[in-house]
């Protein structure tokens, strides 16, 4: 037993010295070269311009335009109407343009898009959504849940009169729930100048320097029509707009496989459910013959001016 | 119902032999001892018998008038022996107290063997005594879920959880009992620590796999803890301070009985609010737990026994007047147990108990409260029967009626988002014979029904298991069939929010076959090797779907899960032990593949979990020079599994202003490549020492002695990836004491 010992010990000294990584052998199999594809289609709108990538080996640093796939042939196509993309001049190689003519998207619509380039082809399709309405925009008490007072919309008057104190009450939407696969939320600053509001011990100074004007949510449901809006996703005083898009099928499942687009990415490592760092999996995109979104979505919007609390 | 007919018929008649029965205890403070060796040796071949969980046994059929040396032993202990011979008919009552070996030669490291009937049944079957558990090195407190990551075919996720991986099953497959109460998250510290306190638990049983009748309800194993009955001969106190933690053990004896009492906190908290002031922000934490039994024998056939666990942790932050977190989680569990001798070969024990789990989670961020609750409490009602029907067949059965009540309640900025009320009932009811057709053979022929009322399941699940053994080797084989009715959400990080949800109509509940066989080598009774093989083939498995949508309006389990995953784990494990003697250890090597498959995650294709370890190696050694004890362990094993970057894309953020462009990672197949490989040395060094009529041990002990920093997991973000590595080296030192 003793020479057991002796020899175990002596192997743990030879193994136990800390190992480098090749940084190389976190990378799998090179899928480099697939087409990336990268259109949202909104109801009422025009044609989206199409942006055609491709993937790069996974050690590059950055993706730069090089990526851009310039020679693709880009082609949408509804009902009986095809619509052949151009390159969108002035714009980065990878972009095309809808013809001049294409009439706006329509809801309760299948669209189809192909993209070729090089012997690769990439497919895809999406319903739109049918027309969404936000029915009542309020601010709320926090407490009762009672309406103090009602928020004007951009069709009724000046939105400019919607002034809500920072974290005084909550702003709460009502619409109609669509048969629409679920709901996507953007929040955008609209004045670049105005002052942050945030003044928590969460942050630090070298954070609140960095926060973003502009944020959005992750996929939810909102089968009873309501949303409440959260006020940690306000920074800065001033004029602000929130978008609510009904989305479909390609962009609901990307936008709840894709976490990055709503947080930071150590944020789904300690996810539940799984082991740490067991949640990196392929996103949904639900393009064939490549990867990428090609959704839609019906969109409407409230306006309002975030003022500082009294004490800041 | 047929199957006892056939088990009875088999039975022969033994009106007129003779019956000898009776309890075992430990003499010095009597504890009662499960799994005794019983053994009436006389000129025919020798009649061989076990005591059960509670220390009874019984022989039946004893022929009369023919001089019999009964020794009766148990590891640790002198063995009985007396010669008896019987009358005709005759009923003898003979209730065994045995002396410890340790009490007679203070110095002399405890020799003996132990073959109770488990270990000779069942391959697969681990007892591990609380006295090893607190030799090995450990980090801060001897934990014994963290103890049983060092036997062969267990593995951790990490340093940081304590959480059970048995034979290529996750933590939810592993049944874990604490005097027959099931405890639903055993884990303090997010799962640092177990809820285990090593002072108050007397013996530790696990199952790795194949477990016999008597248990059900999980896919892969059983983890059986006794919690100690307390001192029936004088008081004990014994305790312990580590950097930890606080531990206090009360014990002593009642007119017909005995009680225990103990208790373990954390001094974190007091230490931080030491640093805490205006500008410095600390949050607050402690655990802490609590055990107590009472036992009463109100004659000499009818025992009572009430027992109780309550444990607690409270995690608060609070960061401003806008911001703050908390989050409290714990288990409660009672029990109340009759047991009663109905006749010398019929023993009978009955249990009433209550076991409830609840976590809740509340953050304020920025002024957006967010609340998380959730609890499992069950009641359940459990009869198990101990017939002693022949020379040749000990019958037990047993019946079960739980019943469950789930809540699940999730709130965002007062909105509720879900809430889930479950109320199931399940029905249990088992029936084996454990038959000796020969001296070397014993073969255990089970079968377990049960309904779960959520999707009205019915399962009938056959077990069995024999052994042969010739000369210093023993042959062992079992199989059976296995189903599963709760799911735990669970994150190796933060084990306070996991939660159970039963499943329901709209998925099949989890099904496992398992097979193992192994073969057992005892040259002596200082070493012994084992080598078992096993396979497990998994049906229905579910996972928590991660791509749910934030405040989806689930129903279901369907709704919420990923269903119909299919899987299986096998293995080969070996087992070198040297059990006494000044060295004691053992050595184990585990090689093992485990796969799952959904039809939803990795595109359809088959994939190895995280924890899935080709290769493990551990290695636990402890030598004994007078005062003076040296611990070491070490771990060597296959890197864990994680899914690797296969190319990097640029997609536009939807929503969000001009579609502000985020770089992104594509996967490669799920878990298709490996951490580097895990590697641990820890060591340990005790003095024990005698001051004031006070025995005291003080130890000192080091974790991760090469401060190896062990990979954990890998982030993957635009710039380069990140791996995430686990605990440097942890020095501790801490002081145990008895009186």
């Amino acid at each position: 037993m003793k020479y057991v010992v002796l020899a175990v010990g002596c192997l743990m000294l030879l193994t136990g010295c800390e190992a480098e990584r090749d940084p190389s052998s976190l990378f799998g199999p090179d899928a480099s070269g697939v087409l990336v594809v990268d259109a949202l289609l909104i109801v009422d709108q025009p044609l989206p311009r199409v942006l055609v990538s491709e993937t790069v080996k996974a050690n590059a640093r950055g993706i730069d335009r090089l990526a851009d796939v310039g020679d693709a042939e880009v082609v949408i196509t509804q009902e009986e109407q095809t619509f052949v993309y151009r390159p969108s001049l002035g714009f980065f190689a990878g972009a095309y343009r809808p013809p001049r003519n294409a009439p706006l998207v329509l809801p309760n619509t299948a669209y189809h898009l192909r993209v070729r380039s090089q012997g690769r082809e990439a497919t895809a399709q999406t319903i739109t959504p049918g027309r969404f309405d936000i029915r009542e925009a309020a601010l709320i008490d926090d407490e009762t849940l009672e309406v103090i007072r009602s928020l004007n919309r951009y069709e009724d008057g000046n939105v400019q009169e919607n002034r809500v104190v920072y974290q005084d009450g909550l702003l709460e939407m009502r619409f109609d729930p669509l048969p629409a696969s679920g709901y996507h939320i953007a929040i955008e600053s609209l004045d670049p100048e105005s002052d942050l509001v945030v003044y928590s011990d969460l942050v630090d100074e070298d954070e609140r320097a960095e926060f973003a004007r502009y944020g959005s949510s992750p996929a939810f449901e909102a089968a009873d029509g309501i949303v409440r809006f959260p006020w940690f996703a306000v920074a800065y005083a001033g004029p602000h707009v929130i978008r609510i898009y009904a989305v479909d099928k390609n962009w609901f499942d990307l936008i709840r496989s894709v976490p990055e687009f709503y947080q930071d990415d150590e944020g789904n490592a300690f996810q539940p459910g799984s082991l740490a760092g067991d949640n990196f999996e392929r996103p949904l995109f639900n393009v064939d013959g490549g990867i990428g979104i090609f959704g839609s979505a019906s969109v409407d919007s409230v306006g309002f001016v975030v003022l500082p609390r009294p004490s800041q | 119902m047929k199957f006892l007919w056939v088990l009875l018929l088999l039975l022969p008649l033994s009106v007129r032999a003779a019956t000898l029965s009776g309890f075992i205890a430990d003499q010095s403070n009597g504890e009662s001892l499960p799994y005794a060796n019983v053994m009436l040796k006389g000129s025919d071949r020798p009649i061989v018998a076990l005591s059960n969980v509670d220390g009874y046994y019984a022989i039946q059929g004893v022929p009369e008038d023919i001089p019999y040396v009964l020794t009766i032993s148990y590891i640790g202990y002198i063995s009985f022996q007396d010669t008896l011979t019987f009358r005709t008919g005759e009923t003898r009552r003979l209730d065994v107290q045995l002396k410890p070996e340790l009490i007679v030669v203070e110095e002399i490291v405890v020799e003996g063997k132990r073959e109770e009937e488990e270990q000779r049944i069942q391959p697969g079957f681990v007892e591990v005594e609380t006295a090893k558990i607190r030799e090995m090195p450990a980090i801060g407190e001897a934990d014994i879920l963290r103890s049983l990551h060092l036997l062969p075919g267990i593995q951790a996720a990490s340093d940081i959880s304590s959480g059970l991986y048995i034979r290529g099953g996750g933590p939810d497959q592993t049944l874990i009992l604490l005097d027959q109460m099931p405890l639903y998250n055993p884990s303090h510290a997010f799962g640092f620590f177990s809820t285990f306190n090593p002072d108050a638990i007397r013996d530790m049983s696990l199952h790795k796999g194949a477990y016999p009748a008597k248990y059900g309800g999980r896919l892969g194993s059983v983890l059986d803890v006794h919690n100690k009955d307390g001192n029936r001969k004088g008081f004990d106190a014994s305790g312990g301070v580590s950097l930890i933690a606080a531990r206090l053990t009360l014990e002593g004896p009642t007119p017909e009985g005995s009680w225990m009492v103990s208790g373990r906190r954390t001094y974190i908290d007091p230490l931080l609010s030491f640093i805490r002031d205006e500008d410095t922000d600390v949050p607050t934490y402690y655990f802490y737990d609590l055990n107590a039994k009472l036992n009463q024998d109100f004659s000499d056939n009818d025992k009572v026994q009430v027992s109780g666990y309550f444990g607690r942790d409270d995690l608060s932050f609070d960061v401003d007047e806008d911001s703050f977190f908390g989050i409290r989680w714990g288990n409660t569990a009672f029990l109340g147990k009759w047991t009663h001798v109905f006749s010398p070969a019929l023993f009978g024990s009955f249990v009433v108990a209550s076991s409830d789990y609840a976590s809740k989670i509340e953050l304020n961020i920025l002024d957006t409260p967010i609340l998380l609750s959730n609890s499992i409490s069950d009641f359940t009602i459990k009869g198990d029967v101990d017939w002693f029907a022949a020379r040749d067949h000990a019958i037990s059965g047993g019946f079960l009626a739980t019943h469950y009540n789930f809540e699940f309640n999730q709130e965002f900025n007062r909105s509720s988002q879900f809430d889930l009320r479950l109320k199931p009932n399940l029905l249990s009811a088992y029936v084996q014979d454990h038959w000796q057709p020969g001296s070397a053979t014993d073969i255990r022929l089970g079968l377990r029904s049960s309904y779960f009322s959520a999707g009205e399941r019915f399962h009938v699940e056959p077990r069995l298991s024999m052994s042969y053994r010739r000369g210093n080797w023993r042959w062992k084989a079992a199989g059976g069939s296995f189903h599963q009715y709760l799911q735990l959400v669970t994150t190796e990080l933060f084990s306070g929010g996991d939660y159970w949800v039963p499943l329901d109509e709209s998925v099949e509940p989890g099904r496992s076959w398992q097979g193992v066989a192994g073969v057992e080598w005892e040259p002596s009774e200082r070493y012994q090797a084992t080598v078992e093989a096993y396979y497990t083939d998994m049906a229905n498995l579910i996972v928590l779907d991660n791509r749910i949508a934030a405040d989806i309006d689930a129903t279901t389990v369907e709704d919420t899960f990923v269903s119909g995953g299919t899987g299986y784990a096998t293995g080969v494990e070996v087992f070198l032990q040297r059990r006494t003697g000044r060295l004691t250890g053992w050595i184990g090597y585990t090689l093992g593949w485990t796969r799952r498959k959904f039809a939803e995650l990795n595109q359809g294709k088959t994939f190895p979990p995280k924890y899935d370890r080709r290769h493990d190696v551990s290695f636990v050694s402890n030598y004994r020079l007078g005062r003076w004890s040296f611990g070491a362990n070490y771990v060597y094993g296959t890197g864990q599994a994680f899914t690797p970057a296969s190319a990097r894309y640029s997609l536009r953020s939807p929503a969000v202003p001009h579609r502000q462009t985020e770089n992104l990672v594509l996967p490669s197949d799920r878990n298709s490549a490996r951490l580097l490989p895990y590697q641990r040395l820890d060591l340990n060094v005790k003095m024990r020492f005698r001051a004031f009529e006070v025995n005291g041990e003080f130890y000192v002990q080091v974790f991760n002695v090469f401060n190896r920093r062990n990979e954990w997991f890998v982030i993957f973000d635009e710039s380069d990836p990140d791996v995430v590595k686990m605990l440097p080296i942890v020095p501790t030192l801490g002081i145990n004491f008895n009186f």
